[in-house]
């Protein structure tokens, strides 16, 4: 709608919502005046008052649904009948406390194991690993192509990633090597499924490894 | 329900605005002003014009004011606005380039 019909439209429907005792009786009083120039025309042509009366009405096609209509094209009835539900919810809520217990207890349940996976989630998902520059972590792993030999059997799992079958167990002097020749990162940690750091190697990233160029 | 069934759909409210815009009226005046012009081939029941009316009035195409009838009763008079006089002249072309394009279709000659 363009700016200029809005000088027309806003007000109204200020109006409407506002002084909605004051539309509706100016509704009322626009009928009126119509139906009574048709009992007036009838009356002219020749009818008996009450008889003139009865085809007023009848030529209005249903007064009661046209201001119906008339209140739709406000534009504001969706708004009005909102408020009214809303209300009406209230009162009920009300009226009958056990339900109202009910309902706050399904609410409060709701939205405490909401809470409470988003934060399991948050934790573990989305929020980054507690180690300096963690958006910059990766796991490394060795894998097998092909089917891996019958004599090397232990499977590696990757740091917060699903282990695949191919995987294998870095040998500690292989991530030696690794570490010392590697030029796109700036340090290699290895790391042991058990919680103590075993053979001299470091479960953490560590912080005397050279910053990337 | 609002739109009489011998109306062609949209069309009372461009007879509505065409009325408006030679003079301000009420709603009872333009009831008798659609039935005489059109030598009653338009038949608006009464009452499914005051949704038109206010259809049109929330647009912002006509404007109402409440002032003194012939009859000394105070009336709602409705007026064309600038925008709805826009409308107006662009509603009239469609429908006579519409019109046109219809007459000419059912005129067509059976070969």
């Amino acid at each position: 709608m363009r700016i200029e019909r809005w000088r027309y439209a806003v007000p109204l429907r200020l109006r409407s919502l506002l002084r909605r005792g004051r539309v509706e009786g100016e509704l009322d009083e626009e009928l009126r005046y119509h139906v009574d120039r048709l009992v007036e025309a009838n009356v002219a042509k020749g009818l008996a008052p009450e008889e003139a009366r009865l085809a007023a009405l009848r030529a209005m096609n249903g007064l009661e649904q046209q201001k119906e209509a008339c209140r739709d094209a406000r534009r504001v009835t969706l708004l009005e009948d909102s408020v009214a539900d809303l209300r009406y919810g209230f009162r009920s809520l009300r009226r009958d406390a056990r339900f109202t217990a009910v309902a706050i207890m399904t609410l409060a349940l709701g939205v405490g194991l909401n809470a409470a996976v988003f934060s399991v989630v948050n934790g573990v998902m989305l929020r980054g690993l507690p180690y300096p520059d963690a958006d910059r972590l990766v796991s490394l792993w060795e894998e097998n192509l092909r089917e891996p030999p019958a004599n090397m059997s232990t499977s590696g799992v990757a740091l917060g990633g699903a282990s695949s079958p191919g995987r294998t167990t870095v040998a500690p002097a292989n991530l030696v090597d690794y570490r010392g020749r590697t030029r796109s990162f700036a340090g290699l940690a290895g790391q042991s499924p058990k919680a103590t750091p075993n053979r001299g190697l470091s479960s953490r990233p560590s912080r005397s490894a050279p910053r990337p160029r | 329900m609002s739109k009489p069934p011998d109306l062609v759909q949209g069309t009372l409210d461009l007879l509505i605005l065409k009325i408006l815009a030679l003079e301000p009226q009420n709603g009872w005046a333009i009831s008798q002003r659609l039935r005489q012009v059109s030598g009653d081939v338009l038949q608006v029941s009464d009452g499914s014009l005051y949704p038109a009316l206010h259809k049109l009035e929330q647009e912002g195409w006509i404007s109402a004011e409440w002032r003194p009838s012939e009859n000394n009763r105070r009336a709602k008079f409705y007026s064309l606005t600038r925008p709805g006089r826009r409308h107006l002249e662009r509603e009239t072309a469609n429908w006579a380039r519409l019109s046109a394009a219809i007459s000419h279709v059912v005129r067509l000659r059976e070969a």
